[in-house]
């Protein structure tokens, strides 16, 4: 007879999934001011960086894995209000990766996510499900290279190759309006999570970013409306 | 606040600098197995003072044995080709496979490994996945040692379909035997590597470079984008397509056990998905409707 047995990791993901999720939802909730006032909707754009997969990857003959890399992103989204404090936030950005080493191949990672949020005083937390597609692609032709003891003509990538993958988000946003006295902006610290559910595949990239908001005319008014 | 925004306009655009990484691949159409999850054998041939008297098939005295050499493999694939999000791939450990000793003895290529060209010994087609022999033929390793550990070929093919991959691990020669177990596992990896349709790196760093360093113990970046590039995730379409993990209590749970996937995390999504939806049903409504 045979079971499914998650491991350990997993069963920690899992108490941290359970955290977030029900922390969030009810606490604000029992919070929310009914006769309030409504926060207007928003939009928002950020510049940052992302670092993928973080102790993953190998980059000296050492063994020292990589704990921060340099991948500039962009990104853009909403801040709808769903209750006095409650938010749904849908973002879409832009990552460009890669560590410089070589121009032959090129890498970048789109990614959507709409998560549900919570503001508190100081800080806002959200958590939900993204989706990050990663573009890998080439020139094309041959590269010589050493094999054994002579060397041969390997090819290098000539289409697009497109990954996708399901991720679980979350981050946390500190308004900068109490620090800098800039009312619009944001810093960000967010984190996706690819395979959760896979020990070995498993894997985080993590975002420091700047975001700065702003009203926008006519952004649909669906979550807070009466 | 312009000077925030001209900041994060700096940050990004004088930050974009050329990027990328510089894997290759052992064939000009990037043939890549047509299936996610593919099973690595070994020959169960023992090479260990085989044809001892024979020049040209003469083994090594000491040369492991193919039950420690399907271990080795198993740490292989769990150490670096099962460790990467963004690919659909999933090699699992096979068995020790009766070959005889054809592959032991075979010629890999019908040219020697001196002339630089390589048409594949149909007599060594494996029938599909990956299977590991160990060697001793001259021809594949040279009549004296010249460090050459170990030499792979994706030998069946469909179309750009790659059906079935033979690795053969340098036997006659005490090179491979004398290496560490981690050198070893590092080697078989990099053969692996090769067996899916990655070629060399140029990047001392990957798995694929085509030298074995010291120190080894995840992948680089050119492994991991090669990968992904040959056999790319398509979740969440396929997040739990054919790669159901069942393991008996006993199994150990280290760091290179193959845990894989499993169907847990459907259960678990589709759960909190009903959760998220009855939320927003229960507490929206009044808002919405």
């Amino acid at each position: 007879m045979k079971y499914i047995t998650p491991s350990k990791k997993t069963h920690l993901i899992l108490l941290v999934f359970l955290f977030e999720f029900f922390l969030i939802f009810p606490l604000s909730y029992g919070s929310t001011e009914e006769n309030g006032a409504k926060k207007p909707s928003k939009a928002f754009w950020s510049v940052g960086n992302t670092t993928m997969f973080p102790g993953k990857v190998q980059i000296d003959k050492e063994g020292t894995t990589e704990t921060f890399n340099f991948n500039p992103t962009f990104s853009f989204g909403l801040e709808y209000p769903f209750r006095e404090t409650l938010l749904i936030i849908p973002e879409l950005g832009l990552n460009f990766s890669g560590n410089g080493r070589h121009a032959a191949v090129s890498r970048s990672t789109f990614f959507i996510s709409t998560d549900p949020g919570k503001r508190f005083k100081y800080f806002l937390l959200h958590t939900g499900i993204g989706l990050h597609w990663t573009f890998i692609d080439g020139p094309g032709g041959t590269e010589t290279l050493n094999n054994g003891n002579s060397s041969t003509a390997f090819y290098l990538p000539e289409f697009t190759s497109i990954s996708s993958n399901l991720t679980w988000t979350h981050g946390i946003g500190f308004p900068l309006d109490f620090m800098f006295d800039q009312k619009n902006a944001v810093l960000k610290l967010d984190s996706a999570l690819y395979n959760p559910f896979d020990s070995l595949k498993r894997a985080v990239t993590y975002r420091i970013a700047l975001q700065f908001s702003f009203s926008v005319e006519g952004l649909p008014t669906f979550f807070n409306g009466d | 606040m312009f000077k925030l925004k001209a900041f994060s306009f700096l940050f990004f655009f004088v930050f974009h600098i050329a990027l990328g990484h510089s894997f290759t691949f052992n064939n000009n159409a990037a043939a890549a197995f047509d299936k996610d999850e593919i099973t690595v054998n070994v020959n169960d041939t023992d090479c260990a003072g085989a044809d001892s008297g024979d020049s040209n098939y003469a083994c090594n005295s000491d040369f492991i044995t193919p039950q420690k050499l399907l271990d080795l493999t198993e740490r292989a694939i769990n150490r670096f080709w099962n460790r990467i999000p963004t690919t659909r791939l999933n090699l699992v450990r096979g068995s020790l496979v009766s070959k005889g000793n054809t592959f032991r003895r075979g010629q890999l290529c019908n040219e020697s490994y001196a002339s630089g060209t390589c048409t594949p010994n149909t007599a060594l087609k494996v029938s599909s996945d990956i299977l590991i022999s160990c060697n001793c033929h001259k021809n594949n390793f040279g009549d004296s040692n010249v460090g050459i550990l170990g030499v792979t070929i994706p030998n069946n093919y469909d179309g750009v379909a790659i059906k079935g991959s033979l690795i053969l691990i340098n036997g006659r020669h005490d090179g491979f035997h004398n290496l560490t177990d981690n050198e070893k596992i590092n080697v078989i990896g990099h053969e692996i590597g090769h067996a899916l349709g990655l070629g060399h790196s140029p990047v001392e760093d990957s798995l694929m470079y085509y030298s074995n360093i010291g120190k080894r113990d995840h992948l680089g970046w050119d492994d991991l984008d090669g990968i992904s590039y040959l056999y790319p995730s398509s979740q969440p379409l396929n997040l739990n397509c054919g790669t159901v993990s069942l393991k008996s209590p006993n199994d150990s749970d280290s760091s290179e056990s193959n845990s894989g996937p499993n169907n847990t995390s459907f259960f678990l999504l589709s759960f909190f998905s009903i959760v998220f939806l009855g939320f927003i049903l229960r507490y929206g409504r009044r808002r919405f409707f």
